[in-house]
């Protein structure tokens, strides 16, 4: 009787490997730097970087990617989904037949194992992203309730975020906002050291802003070296930020994305910094340049972004 | 037991002060006893109120076997993945079955104590490492393999089934991440489990099944398939369910070789989903709506998790062996017909040593590849740098780790040693209250870290006005509850009942007793509980990143935001920013797997030298 189940079983196992091996999508040849990209990365769906890269990248036909997924159209079956940076990157760098974008930040510390591409033949860098030739960009965002209800101390590291200090602090790695009053503008004031009494602060929220906010406060603490703070940042995703910050559980959260309409009902989102999206591919690999049609055509259609051809 | 308390304590009736006492510490296990009922409740209650809005305004049929999974849409199915989930985990369940149960075989009936090597140059080197390996006992460091393997953490095993088990693959088929990546690694997962309970279930069957096999003519090998694997039936179905139900909770390792998309599964090497790794990737982004989706999720997780514990009371848990007996008592025509097929039992014999090779292997090479990794990453800088807020160092998460040690081994010891006090001692043997209860603390035990993370998030992080270590202790209280009730439950029965009768016959009441003689004797399991909550507590992560944070700094103040080793390692690999600091992490963590390994195995070898 256990001998019988078992046989089947093994026969159930073995048909789905033979299956299994046939279906799939065209491979490339993950050892051959001039492999055509069979294969895309994505971030989970409701992740800040992916957001901002879905609605950027549009088609020939003038569609992006999010317009598609509204009509009902889903990701090929190549486009594997990815919770982290980290897993984008290792499985980027596993084949020259994969294409993956993560934050700016992020790929200039791993520029060992993978290498960005040009999109639309515009270079990756902090400076393309400030003038705006480079197109894949994000807000980064400090969520509150109200800026009134905010403690003093809140108050002050926002005010050194906003100080001269603070925005040569952002602009190392990161895009400083243009100068000036309005939206998505930062109006530059000069710091001056914290007096309240209170020590206590809790930041939750994006792990893409994270590191920046943790530099940040390390350059507060800094100036203010009288005080001994308990400053903690909490990075797990700038949903999380968003309901604490919603629910009282943090002093303000840290979203990569912009508020939806119902989250900017009670919150307030404060615009600190503009991040970039880099597309990155396997150290080495022959691609140079993408579109955002060859982009648009591989994340829906699957179609493969052919090397040696793309520039 | 009742009978023989009115009996035996009629000095104690004289002392009529002691008896309030003696009412009041009874009522007071029994009231810890209860907690873990309450504790079940509170979590089924609260997910069941947090996953309404999902089915109120989804459907529960369109919920159930909807087929996309767009939160952006506000449209929320969850059938791809949970066709996902099952078959990963019969997958799994597979792999890990045969290769735990022929390993388990070959533990119990043709692992060598000792090697017997021998060498006769004249080395004298040599010769003692030849004398210094014979020594080693085989089957005590088989033991230490499989305990290891359960002790290390799911972050670890995800990194490893990156960057090890999917480069492989992709040299058969895709790239690799698919369902047989995802089964494989969970098959590793689930390798402990199904090992040790299966060898519990071998080493439960009478010899004499045994040795009236052999006497009756049949092989060694006859003797281990054809009688004692299936009177051990009972015993091994109840190993694989256990890991059935380990397979369906885990998420923090497959998140990294799933591929993740939402969709059917199509073949061996496509994307798939499932709902653990749905839950954990989601909940740090989602609000309104799609929060409540995640949280039915998790609903639909933990019933089957329910159901799966709830089955395990179906199989008999008495050894019964209806099926070794009619072999013994069978006509002679039987034990021919053995002797013909002797060949097939020789393979599978054969077949558990190449089980127990693979378990080895693996073991190796989850531990080579955590150690070249990491080495070269423990830099002096992150073992001994001074805690800073942007960058991670080694002695704030320490000092977190321990301290959420502490403070959870406080709440959880005395609940848990008085729930098990209550249940063993005090309790009818066999009524079905306590029956209720240990299907109750069987089925929290059973409840995916996620789902307590989802619990602690709501409950105990609004109960300490954000993340804190408060928020997170509480949390893993119920995560080791548990091990705790049933461990501590397991060594006060193997206390001998004449000790207690002695006790009593002395005139000690039951509370003096079960605090003087007891719990003493049995101080030893108490301990080895204690050990495995706190490995439990180390290795844990999805539970604590959303009620303790995650912190790269830590002032020692309870009331704020940390990060224990094991969340540490998440957070540093999440972002790619840290791997250095994360591979080190990973080789910090399986030393403090080894050393509590080694105190475990001390404990026991001190018990045994006693009796």
């Amino acid at each position: 009787m256990n001998k019988k189940i078992l046989a089947i079983s093994l026969a159930a196992a073995m048909s789905v490997t033979a299956v299994g091996v046939m279906a799939g999508c065209n491979n490339g040849n993950k050892n051959d730097p001039a492999a055509d990209i069979t294969r895309a990365v994505a971030r989970e769906p409701a992740s800040g970087t992916r957001g901002a890269f879905d609605e950027l990248v549009e088609g020939a036909d003038g569609k992006t990617i999010d317009d598609a997924l509204g009509e009902g159209k889903s990701l090929a079956s190549c486009v594997e989904e990815n919770s982290q940076t980290s897993g984008v990157i290792t499985t980027v760098a596993q084949s020259y037949g994969k294409i993956g974008y993560v934050s700016l930040g992020s790929y200039l510390v791993n520029t060992d194992t993978v290498q960005a591409v040009k999109v639309e033949g515009v270079e990756a860098t902090t400076a393309n992203v400030l003038s705006g030739d480079y197109k894949l960009s994000r807000p980064f965002n400090i969520v509150y309730k109200s800026y009134d209800a905010l403690s003093d101390l809140a108050k002050n590291l926002i005010s050194f975020i906003e100080s001269e200090e603070g925005q040569e602090i952002i602009g190392v790695d990161y895009i400083n906002l243009p100068e000036g009053t309005g939206a998505g503008q930062v109006e530059v004031k000069d710091y001056t050291p914290y007096t309240g009494t209170e020590t206590k602060l809790q930041i939750t929220g994006s792990t893409s802003v994270g590191p920046l906010m943790l530099e940040l406060i390390k350059a507060f603490e800094a100036k203010n070296p009288d005080k001994k703070f308990n400053i903690t940042v909490t990075q797990n995703g700038s949903g999380e930020g968003i309901t604490a910050a919603g629910e009282g559980k943090c002093d303000f959260g840290m979203a990569s994305r912009a508020l939806k309409t119902e989250e900017a009902a009670t919150l307030t989102a404060r615009q600190i910094a503009t991040d970039g999206i880099a597309v990155i591919v396997k150290k080495g690999s022959e691609a140079e340049n993408v579109t955002f049609a060859q982009l648009y055509d591989l994340y829906i259609n699957g179609t493969p972004i052919v090397v040696g051809e793309a520039d | 037991m009742e009978g023989t308390l009115s009996k035996e304590s009629k000095p104690a009736r004289r002392r009529a002060k002691m008896k309030p006492g003696e009412l009041s510490a009874k009522i007071i296990f029994l009231i810890c006893a209860c907690l873990s009922i309450v504790a079940v409740f509170g979590i089924i209650g609260y997910i069941l109120y947090g996953s309404i809005p999902a089915f109120r305004e989804v459907g529960f049929f369109k919920f159930l076997f909807g087929t996309t999974w767009t939160p952006n849409y506000d449209k929320y199915g969850i059938l791809p993945m949970l066709v996902n989930s099952i078959i990963v985990t019969v997958g799994a369940t597979i792999i890990g079955g045969l290769v735990g149960v022929f390993t388990a075989v070959f533990l119990a009936f043709w692992c060598p104590d000792k090697f017997h090597l021998r060498y006769e140059g004249s080395s004298k080197f040599l010769q003692k490492l030849v004398a210094w390996i014979n020594k080693i006992n085989l089957r005590t460091i088989f033991d230490q393999i499989i305990k290891v393997l359960a002790g290390i953490p799911s972050i670890v095993y995800g990194l490893f089934g990156l960057e090890v088990i999917v480069s492989l693959l992709s040299n058969v088929g895709g790239d690799g991440k698919g369902i047989l990546a995802c089964s494989i690694l969970l098959a590793i997962m689930i390798l402990p489990t199904v090992t040790s309970l299966t060898k519990n279930a071998l080493d439960a069957v009478p010899e004499q099944y045994y040795e009236g096999a052999l006497a009756m003519g049949n092989t060694k090998a006859q003797a281990v398939f054809r009688v004692v694997l299936p009177a051990a039936r009972s015993g091994i179905i109840s190993a694989l369910i256990l890991g059935v139900g380990r397979a369906i909770g885990e998420a923090m390792a497959i998140i990294w070789v799933s591929g993740n998309r939402v969709l059917f599964p199509s073949g061996l090497f496509s994307y798939i989903r499932t709902m653990t790794t749905n839950i954990v990737m989601e909940m740090s982004y989602a609000s309104g709506l799609h929060r409540s989706a995640l949280i039915a999720t998790g609903l639909v997780l933990l019933v089957m998790v329910l159901l799966i514990t709830l089955s395990l009371n179906i199989v008999p848990k008495e050894f019964k062996g209806k099926r070794g007996n009619k072999v013994l008592h069978g006509d002679d025509s039987r034990a021919v017909v053995f002797r013909k097929r002797g060949g097939v039992a020789m393979a599978a014999a054969i077949f558990g040593m190449v089980c127990a090779a693979l378990v080895g292997i693996v073991l190796a090479a989850i531990v080579i590849y955590i150690l070249a990794r990491g080495v070269g990453c423990l830099s002096a800088e992150f073992l001994f740098g001074e805690q800073d807020i942007a960058t991670p160092t080694l002695w704030p998460a320490l000092l977190a780790t321990l301290e959420l040690i502490g403070i959870t081994l406080a709440i959880a010891l005395p609940l848990g040693i008085c729930a098990a006090i209550y249940l063993n001692e005090y309790a009818k043997k066999g009524s079905k209250f306590v029956k209720v209860i240990r299907t109750f603390i069987d089925a929290l035990a059973g409840v995916p870290s996620v789902v307590f993370g989802l619990f602690g998030n709501i409950l105990f992080v609004a109960l300490f006005g954000g993340y804190s270590l408060w928020a997170g202790a509480f949390t893993m209280v119920l995560v080791v509850l548990p091990t705790i009730i049933r461990s501590t439950e397991e060594a006060l029965f193997a206390v001998p009942m004449p000790l207690r009768e002695a006790s009593y016959g002395l005139g000690a009441s039951k509370v003096r007793t079960i605090f003087k003689i007891v719990l003493p004797s049995a101080f030893p399991g108490i301990a080895t509980a204690a050990i495995l909550a706190i490995g439990r507590i180390i290795g844990e992560s999805a539970a604590l990143i959303f009620t303790m944070g995650t912190a790269f700094n830590f002032s020692g103040d309870p009331g704020s935001a940390a990060s224990s080793l094991s969340v540490l390692l998440y957070i540093c690999a999440a972002e790619g920013l840290h791997m250095k600091e994360a591979y080190a992490l990973a080789v910090i963590l399986l030393v403090f797997t080894l050393i509590l390994n080694l105190i475990v195995y001390f404990i026991e070898r001190h018990v045994k030298k006693k009796r």
